[in-house]
């Protein structure tokens, strides 16, 4: 019989910083300011459910088009030799290092009126900065690598033998694709899902720098740092929280496998 | 053919995710000072820059540090949590999915719930560790994620033959269960030092006067992007370049040596002692650098925390008001910035901002004193207020002048440029009766807004004839309406770059920034309109809880000295309101109407008509939050 003991520090670790601080989210959620128990911050809730729609719908978007991108991106990737495949991991790593607000900031450099495109090339980029579309092309820019890797990781797993069984029982090379490589992706398709939705979801600067309106990050900051209000700022973060965990769950129910993939 | 395509494919990926880093390191050799898109000429001085910046030096250790350290702890913790979780049969989806949380949550609720549990809860000063812990909440689960699957794969039998062939269960787990799992923990290692070192959100809200890369950066974003942040790129691509590299060769070799194509080269004599030199050298550095991140000294330290760019510094070679205090009291200044008075007050109000010196602008200083968040000012140790214009003394916010010390004042006015405006409205600005010029539809995009409510709703309620402290729900509403009658670019430090390079034609914004841009181009010209504006001052005050206020009052002494004073407002270029600073400003400065409107024929009647911003009632502060929100989510 093996001991269960190596569970019990993680335990105590999971218990005091990860529940009780969303405890402490909840209790600020649901209490007023004189620390009594209520349910009228839920008003909150009711004011900016445009924000969160938009939020979501951005976050969606971005997300199918990180999709759409990585997945070729992958599969190339994972039929490449061993030398080529680590070289473009590296590649794929290298702009995650770049520093979060200089990869937006330099972004904003070159959208921007008066930018590197307008300046330099003459293209006007009014469709694209100041606009939905700017948010969206930040989204992914930002979050792209997160994509790419947990495809590609589960990709380069798939062994040999499988895709020469598919080809022997006859399958062309879509079918093979989507009969054999696509479900065995699934899961690295789902952990990628997760890592670019849940922070595009929640982003914070991308928003109000590329795009000069509020998503529902910039919303729970504004009720932090621009108005004092941090019963507004956690029933909102709470709400938001609940929603993207619900889906999160829901969503690895399509994976018969419970881990999930990354790097 | 189709090789071509998906090599065609690959590099217009790559184009995508490289093209606005090189672009960023192109630049990062633009000589030219203020605008980093408009290319002047080759320097290599933004890396000059970069090496006598100690700040930046300073946040960029504390991010590596920190990243290091909480990859090691995480890759620690996440291995025990996986080895815990691998024996659990029952509610282990329950159990996976809790401690995946830090993962699926979104970020900003981590920050803000970790944020919550060290001040409210654990009551810690936010700071080194407090970041640390955090971001180690946030790594743990990467690294479990990595290791559980190569447990799960991993043959149950092997460690438990250890076990029976009389292997003592430490050394069964070091030989045995150790070597099957390090690549996943490797694997966890490598993310969670990215993570960490890209993360802002987290540091952001753990992390207070103790300041990470990403946080440093954005802090410094007063006057727009920098030269600097795009060398810093420079630096960042190239080291991780040359390490993930260094990487790749390694890994390529080990591949060959266990396909046995090349042979390994038997270990030389005495490598094992340069192995342990270097081993004990590195940890020397890490902990040279970490261990006075952790205990620095706080006895003779005060914190000072101002906004952005509002004192001078010393980045230009010119008086560093810091260096000089520190150089004559022996007494060193932790010099933080912060983003809004509201973030100030956020941050104090949770208990989370430990200042020594603030400097809070009329309205928030007045909310604060009647909230008793500032302490009394001992005048007996700050001599040189006598300097201060009688004009300034006793003001609205603190009629008794007990807790504040005037720093800067001004006005916010209209800058356009001359060259964008139509002939009909230029002449309109020569008689500028009322901001309606903000509202034409002739410069779509071109028109900027002040990404900050107070002032915002300050300019709409003026325009509609209200006061900006209006303490009626219907002014405020009708206020937002008119906001949201036009798409306005809402900015704060974009001005620095669009004005001057005439991205944009109008924007509203303070006198002192106003003349910073006026400088570089000519064709900006700056009204304040006839029917009055916001007259703003900005006061030195003492925190409440401030445990060194004799410190904080001999600083804020120092800043009222004509030298201090005057390289002050010399270098952020607002108004003083210290009699002994502008007697030294040159004459130039002195006349100019932009700086000091005072000096105008018709102040008496003007400055009726103006207005400083009050401490709003609560009801209209929390209108003024919902309607902004409304305004910013509608704004697209």
């Amino acid at each position: 019989m093996k001991s269960k003991k190596p569970l019990t520090p993680y335990l105590f670790w999971m218990a005091a910083f990860v529940i009780i601080p969303l405890g402490m989210v909840a209790y600020y959620a649901f209490t007023g300011e004189d620390g009594s128990f209520t349910l009228e911050n839920f008003k909150y809730i009711a004011q900016n459910k445009q924000v969160y729609l938009d939020s979501f719908a951005i976050a969606f978007i971005s997300t199918v088009i990180c999709l759409l991108i990585a997945y070729p991106l992958a599969l190339l990737m994972a039929r490449m030799n061993p030398r080529g495949q680590r070289m473009m991991n590296i590649l794929i790593m290298l702009p995650m290092w770049m520093n979060f607000v200089l990869r937006i900031c330099s972004l904003e450099v070159i959208l921007r009126p008066g930018g590197v495109l307008d300046n330099f090339f003459g293209i006007n980029t009014e469709a694209v900065f100041q606009t939905t579309a700017g948010v969206v092309i930040g989204i992914v820019y930002n979050y792209l690598p997160f994509m790419v890797l947990p495809i590609y990781t589960v990709l380069a797993k798939i062994s040999k033998p499988i895709l020469e069984a598919g080809r022997d029982l006859g399958c062309n090379g879509w079918t093979l694709l989507w009969k054999v490589i696509f479900p065995l992706s699934v899961p690295g398709v789902i952990s990628g899902i997760t890592m670019v939705f849940v922070p595009a979801a929640s982003s914070f600067f991308i928003a109000s720098r590329l795009g000069g309106f509020n998503l529902i990050g910039d919303t729970i900051d504004t009720y932090y740092n621009k108005s004092f209000n941090p019963n507004a700022a956690n029933m909102l973060s709470f709400v938001l929280m609940i929603v993207i965990v619900i889906s999160i769950v829901i969503m690895n129910h399509f994976d018969k496998d419970d881990d999930i993939v990354l790097v | 053919m189709k090789k071509s395509i998906s090599s065609f494919y690959i590099a217009l990926v790559f184009f995508f995710l490289y093209a606005p880093i090189l672009v960023m390191i192109a630049l990062s050799f633009n000589s030219a000072d203020h605008s980093i898109s408009v290319w002047d000429g080759f320097t290599l001085n933004n890396y000059r820059v970069l090496l006598e910046n100690d700040k930046l030096i300073d946040a960029l250790i504390n991010s590596l540090v920190i990243a290091l350290f909480s990859a090691v702890g995480a890759s620690i913790l996440g291995t025990v949590g996986a080895l815990g979780l691998n024996n659990v049969k029952k509610g282990r989806g329950i159990l996976m999915n809790l401690s995946n949380l830090p993962i699926i949550n979104p970020e900003i609720v981590t920050g803000v719930s970790l944020m919550l549990l060290f001040v409210v809860l654990f009551s810690m000063k936010l700071g080194f560790f407090t970041v640390l812990l955090s971001h180690i909440v946030f790594n743990t689960p990467y690294v479990i994620l990595n290791v559980l699957p190569r447990l799960r794969r991993m043959d149950k039998n092997l460690y438990e033959a250890a076990l029976d062939l009389g292997c003592p269960p430490a050394k069964a787990f070091t030989k045995v269960v150790l070597p099957e799992i390090m690549p996943g923990v490797f694997a966890g290692f490598l993310i969670s030092l990215t993570y960490s070192f890209d993360d802002f959100i987290i540091s952001y809200f753990t992390g207070d006067t103790f300041q990470t890369l990403s946080v440093f950066i954005n802090n410094s974003m007063k006057k727009g992007i920098q030269p600097w942040m795009a060398s810093v790129t420079g630096v960042i691509f190239v080291a991780v370049l040359l390490i993930l590299l260094a990487m790749n060769i390694h890994d390529a070799r080990q591949e060959a040596i266990e396909k046995g194509k090349i042979q390994q080269k038997p270990p030389r004599k005495g490598s094992m002692w340069i192995k342990l030199i270097a081993a004990v050298s590195a940890i020397a550095l890490v902990l040279g650098l970490c261990l006075p991140r952790m205990f620095r000294s706080y006895q003779n330290t005060i914190v000072v925390c101002n906004w952005g760019e509002y004192m001078s510094t010393g980045e230009d070679d010119i008086y560093d008001v810091i260096e000089e205090f520190e150089k004559k009291t022996g007494i060193h200044v932790n010099y933080v910035t912060a983003e809004s008075n509201e973030a100030l007050y956020a941050k104090m109000k949770f208990g989370s901002g430990n200042y020594d010196v603030i400097f809070p602008s009329d309205y928030m200083a007045e909310r604060m004193i009647a909230e008793g968040m500032l302490a009394e000012l001992n005048y007996d140790n700050i001599p040189n207020y006598s300097s201060i214009m009688e004009d300034f003394k006793g003001l609205p916010y603190d009629p008794e002048q007990k807790y504040t010390v005037p720093y800067f004042w001004g006005t916010v006015g209209i800058l356009y440029n001359e060259k964008m405006l139509t002939e009909e409205d230029l002449a309109k600005m020569q008689d500028c009766k009322d901001w309606s010029i903000l509202w034409s539809k002739n410069y779509p995009n071109q028109i900027m807004m002040m990404d900050n409510p107070r002032d915002a709703f300050g300019i709409a309620l003026k325009q509609l004839g209200y006061s900006q402290n209006s303490t009626s729900e219907k002014e405020w509403k009708e206020a937002a309406e008119k906001l949201m009658e036009q798409k306005f670019y809402y900015a704060m430090d974009q001005f620095y770059e669009m004005m001057p390079a005439g991205s944009l034609a109008i924007a509203p914004y303070y006198a002192g920034d106003c003349m910073v841009v006026m400088e570089e181009n000519p064709d900006l010209k700056f009204v304040i309109p006839d029917c009055g504006t916001n007259l703003f001052n900005d006061a030195m005050c003492v925190p409440a809880t401030s445990e060194k206020k004799d410190l904080a009052e001999k600083f804020i002494n120092f800043m009222l000295t004509r030298e201090a004073g005057k390289a002050n407002t010399e270098y952020v270029y607002y108004s003083t309101p210290n009699q002994a600073v502008y007697d030294a400003l040159e004459e130039e400065m002195q006349n100019n109407i932009v700086a000091y409107p005072n000096l105008r024929e018709d102040w008496d009647s003007f400055s009726k008509k103006c207005e400083s911003f009050r401490y709003l009632p609560k009801k209209i502060r929390d209108l003024q939050t919902d309607l902004w929100n409304t305004i910013k989510t509608n704004n697209k």
